[in-house]
């Protein structure tokens, strides 16, 4: 750690959040913007772009962190093929793409053309959250000042690409952060994820031609990766786990905020406790639990706070960095509540195709609720377990699972967690009628 | 007949132009219709269902699934509150029964003068200001009772017009690029991603 | 199958063919899979999960939906582990948890896939403990399906059939997560002619069918398959009862005919037969009205009626008789040229092409014509005509089927093809070498070229417009033969038996057996000459079971002709015909006789008898033998088996055809006629599943026709005799006055909707409503600005003219009128049947 302490970790995608209209296309060239674009288009060819993204092993920051080079390596050859940028950030407690999106959308935007020219697509969408309409906004004027400078439209930089970039409003769903629910979406329909096999984005996507969905932080990474380099990038991190990473820290902490941090190099602790970063425990309260990577991912204890914010050493340990959003709860919290309150949240955003998610969501709210008004009984532990086995069978992770998409094996996260390292709690509410909370 | 009002129906056109296939538009020109209205009438539905070549039956099914699109009316102000997760932890849930208290009204519900339209909502992305709420989809955060009071009593007064649009405004940023693609590379493109669409179907026949 | 591929189920290794889903494969191979959503004729959806088991993949084996993958080879698959089974009944619990379980109350009891699922695969009891969810109680979609939300399973078969299959998306899932119900847009019913097959295929008792609502529990039923009649596609069905009456008809699937699918008007055209409109006895007329009397007596009046005839040399002639069984219609005509001695026997009312367009071509199956790359079609609305046939088309259009039409004006066939813009007469012109316009020429001439090019290339083909007479069709059929010698043709027939009616002789100038007939027709040939006859002389006419009234028939003609006639009619309905007629014999309607019938293919299948017949209502094979018997004829055969003995002796077509052959297993979709050698009708039926269409195997009794097993030795394969039909020249006439005589003219396409009302639709309660007035379809510049109210005159060159109401149509070609005929058939008397064409001009009233 010493030696690293003093290595100066460059911001890649958050530098410029802070400055003054950040979101500016003159705040963006005068710190570099488009200098990546022009180089991309006028000095390398889409191999060249997609073989350093392949050396700067960025993972994906939508969540299921899928090497991004790979991933455009996979794309199917076609006449055809798109872009979309999957801006719908609606995991709980995950507010880094909202940040970049609002601060940084002409980073977001050159990120998307460059990739759209490596990976040869006719056109590009950015879906974006329907509830970030002032997102929306920026990211529109953002895609109209662009193709003002030339960095959109017919023939980029005198460079003979040329590359129509939409902005694509959502309407309110989680699903359609599913990157098939979102394809779906776009095409103008209910937000159903698709079957994979065989729809495959890379290979049957947005109307059926081959397609890259890639994330808004992904894509943020890409100008840099570009202007410097994909070794520099794999040279920051440990192991797989390479560049930076921005957190989205939140709950019982002193500061919550987003922070990117060099990957691997820091734990759990350091980013919750460093005062440059969470400033530790709200009123200095102990760590009772912490979910590591947005609600679908299973809960920590105090035990893992020093695991490292590495995607492998996350994921041995039983859970995953997911979004990137991490939640800390503090020993005054009320377990049951908390579980109970992600179960409603998938409840209420299960898209209803698959059965187990759309009935079970409901019924294990429902057991979820009764136990935390005090309603519950002994027995309703095992059939909470033995419904979220139908779900997700064996209750491991990763999770298998019984429905179309991952949604419907995240229910049972939290809800297992929380009777696994609480059950005293769940219990104390099922034998003293009520709360211990106070609610 | 009321469907859109002229400025409208060339936005909506506009708007059309923008995708390859016109059914992409539909969710758009929703959040369009309800720009023009504060929610999707039938009227409206039945012209976008015409603009984009599908039943009204269609597009009532997908605006049902989507949270932002109401096909009832909701006040000028819709007021959701997050509780999800990190709000809850920072008393997201105390502050929604502050706000029903205040209102008057329970979540889903529109208070008598046609103003509010509270919601209880998921995670709105702003947690690092928890509890944070959104009115018509504008940010506000932390907010505390006193706070709280003081937004509803602002709009209210028309204070916040300039920060706050009706319900229903969602992009004040109307594209001003054109598609830069040819008529013909837009046709080219439709033909191309007709043949896909039928080869996903047939993906699926039994 | 050469190119089958084999994979391992339970540790067996099986077959497979190549794209097959593993439920299909499995089934196939005697492992029945759970499942809800999938449908073996809809695409799949895998959404409800019933029917996970475990596949191997790369990172070993993982549960998976068996009705979304298809097998691979060396796929290796387990159907029965303790996994898959907990998953199964998991999935069950789910289903169970919001739904409202008040299986007593449900039409669907006893026959609920959701129940006999969760009895064979589910859990033993619900652990559920909670509130479900509410809605309010059955909403109507349409004026034929109620929907109950509580037990919807979301399983998206309805909303598929109607989106996917139908091309009908006016049902739709609404809300989103466990709020997802189906619903329609407010205040736009489910007006799809097909919206009965959803409640078919509900598979919970969510869709319910108004005219079965709460009729019978399924452990009541009995059931019959037999062939539906409302139209000349001839469905496969099953026709069921309870208590006497007949209480539905559910589709059968046969993969030659309907798979599975019926339209609303055959599946709900049993309310007739139920209906108080039924003739129940023998009526005669007397000065205050019709009163009844018994069949002695109405006997003996017809055998006066005909020696009378005879001996003032009044000619008698016989019309109708194409929705009779093949029995029925040859009885009656053995009665009219044996018994009577007269050659004026006329099934074809609809005005159906000539003898020697039937007799002289092959006959493609509707298979044949599915499985083509390229399908040609120019007749009229097949939607409106033919409902399953479009069902056939949009899946074949799925399927990458390639659909062409040849039409002048945007049909529902449109919607899934290529049109070229032509009519028919243009189209005739066209072939026998008149110049068109380059672009459509050469469309044309491509089209041509492409199905030249077919190893067995087919043409549907049918008379585009009642507003014409079909000697264009004739023209188009003898020069697409002498251009493509192998085309073979899918006829557009209309009334259900009308086929058969052409190889049992009631047709004027032949005998069954496709003999030609020297017998005495006074000069007439076809339906209008015969009643020109009738409306210039005295004759006796029976009626055999035709709403002549409510017809393609001018309407003048027909009253010019009852007035002038003395009239038998032989009728199941009282309509128009009853009410004028001097003798009304009741007849028997569907699901109460047993017979054959022959479809537009020359498919010839069973029709079960289900239920007694109504009243005194008979036969029409009994009612002529009795009327020959009473003129002192012994015509023989009254067995309707036995007449069918009789027919296969007497036609070559028919020869090596059993009755029980076609009530068997094997042959239960029936035998296609003239036997060809490749024997196309032989395609084998898929094992009855009884969540695929719930309600068959349920059902406790099995009527007499219908049996899903046993094997029949007989092979109806063909011989040189009746491989081929006899050579029948081509020699229609060529060009006559088929353009307008001076400009400004319109030419009038008239074409006739499902739901063309008539007694059969009278006699239905739940869609009688559906029948709407007649309206004429005009071009917006056809029409002058200052027109006024909803009405317009259409007036012929020779001053006739009528009166109907207008709508616009953007597609119309300026120089024509879409006449669709309604309630009012009286606008129909401005279609000259005998013209090539009728020209009209447009005026304001
Ligand atoms: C239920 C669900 C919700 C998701 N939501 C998001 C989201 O809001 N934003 C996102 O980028 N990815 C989301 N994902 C992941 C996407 O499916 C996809 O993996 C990602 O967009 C790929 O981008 P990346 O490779 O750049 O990470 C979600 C996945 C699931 C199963
Ligand atoms: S798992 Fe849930 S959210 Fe995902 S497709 Fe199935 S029902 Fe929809
Ligand atoms: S998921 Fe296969 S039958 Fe429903």
């Amino acid at each position: 750690m010493d030696e690293n302490a003093e290595r100066i970790v460059p911001k890649i995608v958050t530098s410029r959040i802070g400055l003054d209209g950040s979101h500016t296309l003159e705040t963006y060239l005068a710190t570099g913007g488009y200098s990546a674009l022009r180089k991309a288009l006028t000095s390398m060819t889409p191999e060249e772009i997609q073989a350093e993204v392949m050396t700067s092993n960025l993972l994906g920051r939508g969540g299921a962190g899928f090497e991004v080079g790979r991933k455009w390596s996979m794309l199917k050859n076609s006449p055809l093929r798109y872009l979309v940028v999957n801006g719908d950030e609606s995991e709980p407690a995950t507010f880094k793409d909202h940040m970049l999106i609002e601060g940084d959308p002409h980073q977001l935007v050159e990120g998307t053309i460059i990739t759209a020219y490596a990976v040869g697509a006719a056109r590009a969408f950015i879906y974006i959250r329907g509830e970030f309409a002032l997102g929306l906004e920026r990211v529109q004027r953002a895609i109209d000042e662009a193709y003002t400078y030339g960095a959109l439209g017919r023939n980029i930089f005198g460079s003979g690409f040329s590359l129509d970039l939409v902005v694509h409003p959502g309407a309110g769903a989680y699903i359609c952060g599913e990157e098939t629910a979102l394809i779906e979406s776009l095409e103008g329909k209910r937000g159903y994820p698709r079957i994979k096999p065989p729809f495959f984005p890379a290979v049957i996507g947005l109307y059926g031609a081959p397609t890259i969905v890639n994330n808004v932080e992904s894509m943020s990474n890409i100008p840099w990766i570009v202007n410097n380099g994909g070794a520099a990038f794999a040279s920051l991190g440990i192991g797989r786990s390479t560049g930076t990473r921005i957190f989205a820290l939140a709950g019982h902490v002193n500061r919550p905020g987003n922070y990117e941090v060099e990957m691997a190099k820091l734990t759990f602790r350091d980013l919750v406790y460093k005062p440059e970063y969470g400033g530790g425990m709200r009123m200095g309260r102990g760590v009772k639990a912490f979910i590591p990577g947005g609600v679908s991912a299973p809960w920590f204890g105090p035990d893992q706070l020093d695991l490292p914010l590495a995607q492998d050493d996350v994921a041995k340990a039983g859970s995953m960095l997911g979004s990137g959003s991490i939640v800390m709860m503090d020993d005054h919290t009320c377990m049951v509540r908390a579980a109970w309150r992600i179960t409603k949240f998938f409840n209420r955003e299960s898209c209803g195709q698959c059965t187990p998610c759309r009935e079970g969501s409901g019924w294990i709210e429902k057991m979820m609720r009764r136990i935390e008004t005090g309603a519950g009984r002994e027995s309703d532990l095992d059939m909470l377990l033995d419904a979220c086995d139908n779900i997700a069978p064996g209750l491991s992770w990763p999770p298998a699972q019984t429905t179309i998409c991952v949604l419907g094996p995240s229910i049972p996260s939290s809800v297992v967690a929380g009777i696994r390292m609480f059950r005293d709690e769940f219990l104390i509410h099922i034998k003293e009628g009520g709360c211990p909370y106070g609610r | 007949m009321s469907g859109f009002n002229p400025e409208m129906r060339t936005r909506a056109e506009k708007i059309c132009s923008l995708y390859p296939q016109v059914r992409s538009a539909l969710i758009p020109l929703c959040h369009l219709a309800q720009e023009q209205a504060g929610y999707l009438s039938e009227d409206l539905m039945e012209e976008i269902a015409e603009m984009v070549g599908v039943t009204p039956a269609e597009v009532y099914g997908t605006a049902s699934f989507y949270d932002m699109l109401h096909t009832e009316p909701v006040g000028k102000y819709l007021v959701g509150v997050c509780t999800n997760i990190a709000c809850l932890l920072q008393g997201g849930e105390e502050l929604l029964e502050h706000a029903e208290a205040k209102l008057g009204v329970a979540p889903g519900g529109t208070t008598e003068d046609g103003m509010f339209t509270l919601e209880d909502m998921e995670c709105i992305a702003h947690c690092n200001k928890a509890p944070a709420l959104q009115v018509n989809y504008r940010f506000f955060g932390p907010v505390d009772e006193e706070s709280f009071d003081e937004l509803v009593d602002d709009l209210r007064a028309g204070r916040l017009v300039g920060d706050v649009p009706s319900h229903g405004t969602l992009i004040r940023e109307e594209r001003s690029a054109p598609i830069a693609l040819s008529i013909d590379e837009v046709l080219a493109e439709r033909a191309l991603s007709d043949a896909a669409i039928a080869q996903r179907k047939a993906q699926v026949q039994s | 199958m050469a190119d089958e591929i084999t994979f391992i189920l339970d540790g067996k290794e099986l077959r497979a063919e190549p794209g097959e889903l593993i439920i299909a494969a499995a089934e196939r191979n005697g492992v029945y899979i759970p499942r809800f959503c999938y449908h073996p004729h809809m695409p799949s959806v895998g959404v409800c999960r019933m029917c996970l088991v475990e596949v191997k993949g790369p990172r070993g084996f993982a549960l998976s939906p068996s009705c979304y993958l298809p097998v691979t080879p060396g796929m290796e698959v387990v159907t029965d582990s303790p996994k898959v089974k907990k998953a199964q009944n998991g999935v069950l619990e789910f289903l169970l948890v919001n739904h409202p379980l008040d299986c007593p109350v449900c039409d669907k009891g006893g026959e609920c896939p959701l129940q006999d699922q969760v009895l064979s695969y589910g859990p033993g009891e619900s652990r559920f403990v909670e509130e479900k969810r509410h809605f309010e109680k059955p909403i109507a979609l349409s004026s034929l399906v109620y929907l109950d939300r509580e037990r919807c399973i979301q399983c998206d078969r309805c909303t598929r059939f109607a989106s996917e299959v139908a091309l009908d998306p006016l049902i739709e899932f609404v809300g989103r997560g466990d709020h997802t119900e189906v619903a329609t847009f407010p205040d736009h019913p489910f007006a799809s002619y097909f919206s009965g097959n959803t409640v078919q295929i509900c598979p919970v008792g969510a869709l319910t069918a108004k005219p079965y609502r709460f009729k019978a529990r399924p452990w009541d039923l009995d059931q019959s398959e037999s062939t539906c009649t409302a139209c000349s596609l001839g469905c496969r069905i099953s026709v069921q009862s309870s208590r006497g009456e007949i209480t539905r008809y559910l589709g059968v699937d046969s993969e030659a005919v309907n798979h599975s699918w019926l339209c609303d008007r055959g599946r709900f055209g049993y309310e007739s037969t139920n209906s108080d409109h039924r003739i129940v006895k023998p009526l005669l007329q007397g000065r205050d009205g019709a009163f009844e009397v018994s069949w002695k007596e109405a006997l003996s009046k017809v055998a006066t009626l005909i020696h009378n005839a005879k001996k003032n040399a009044t000619p008698v002639a016989f019309i109708g008789g194409a929705k009779f069984s093949n029995e029925g219609i040859y009885s009656f005509v053995k009665l009219a040229r044996e018994a009577i001695g007269t050659g004026l026997i006329e099934a074809r009312v609809e005005g159906d092409v000539s003898p020697s367009l039937i007799f002289g071509t092959n006959s493609a199956t509707i298979n044949q014509v599915m499985d083509s790359p390229l399908i040609v079609v120019s007749s009229q609305d097949l939607k409106e005509a033919l409902p399953v046939l479009y069902l056939r088309l949009v899946e074949a259009k799925r399927a990458g089927a390639r659909i062409v039409e040849l039409s002048e004006i945007a049909t529902e066939i449109s919607k899934i093809s290529e049109r070229i813009s032509i009519s028919q007469l243009e189209l005739a012109q066209y072939l026998e070498g008149k110049e068109i316009d380059s672009s459509r020429s050469e469309q044309l001439s491509k089209v041509l070229d492409e199905l030249g090019k077919l190893e067995s290339p087919s043409f549907v083909l049918g008379r585009a417009s009642y507003g014409s007479n079909s000697n264009v069709v004739e023209r188009i059929s003898a020069s697409l033969l002498s251009k493509v010698p192998n085309m073979s043709f899918l006829h557009v027939m209309g009334s259900a038996n009308v086929r058969g009616a052409y190889e049992m002789g009631a047709v004027t100038g032949y005998s069954y057996g496709r003999v030609e007939s020297d017998l005495p027709t006074h000069g007439a040939n076809g339906v209008i000459d015969i009643l020109e006859l009738a409306a210039s002389r005295e004759i006796l006419l029976f009626v055999l079971d035709e709403d002549l009234g409510s017809s393609t028939l001018p309407s003048d003609l027909v009253n010019r002709a009852f007035e002038m006639s003395t009239v038998v009619a032989v009728a199941s309905l009282t309509s128009q015909v009853t009410n004028v007629a001097d003798v009304v014999l009741p007849v028997v309607a569907s699901g109460e006789y047993d017979g054959t019938t022959t479809n537009i293919e020359g498919r010839v299948t069973r029709i079960s008898a289900r239920i007694t017949p109504k009243g005194l209502s008979q036969e029409p094979s009994v009612i002529a033998n009795e009327i020959a018997r009473e003129i002192g004829v012994d015509l023989g055969k009254y067995e309707s088996s036995e007449i069918f003995q009789d027919i296969v002796a007497n036609c070559l077509t028919f020869s090596n055809l059993t009755y029980n052959m076609l009530s068997s297993g094997r042959f239960a979709d029936g035998v296609v006629v003239p036997l060809s050698s490749t024997e196309v009708s032989l395609k084998k039926r898929r094992k009855l599943d009884p969540v695929a269409t719930p309600g068959l195997l349920s059902t406790e009794k099995v009527g007499p026709a219908i049996t899903y097993i046993a094997e029949e030795d007989a092979k109806p394969f063909a011989t040189e005799q009746n491989r081929r039909p006899s050579a029948v020249s081509l020699s229609p006439s060529v060009d006559v006055d088929i353009n307008p005589s001076r400009p400004g003219l319109k030419r009038l396409v008239v074409e006739k909707p499902l739901y063309a009302p008539n007694s059969q639709l009278d006699a239905s309660d739940a869609m009688k409503e559906l029948a709407s007035e007649a309206v004429a379809f005009v071009s917006p510049s056809a029409i002058d600005s200052n027109f006024e109210g909803s009405s317009i005159i259409l007036t012929r060159d020779d001053g006739k003219r009528v009166e109907v109401g207008y709508a616009i149509d953007d597609s119309l070609r300026e120089d024509v009128v879409k006449l669709r005929i309604g309630v009012n058939y009286d606008v129909l008397n401005i279609v000259d049947p005998l013209a090539n064409a009728t020209f009209v001009t447009l005026g304001d009233k």
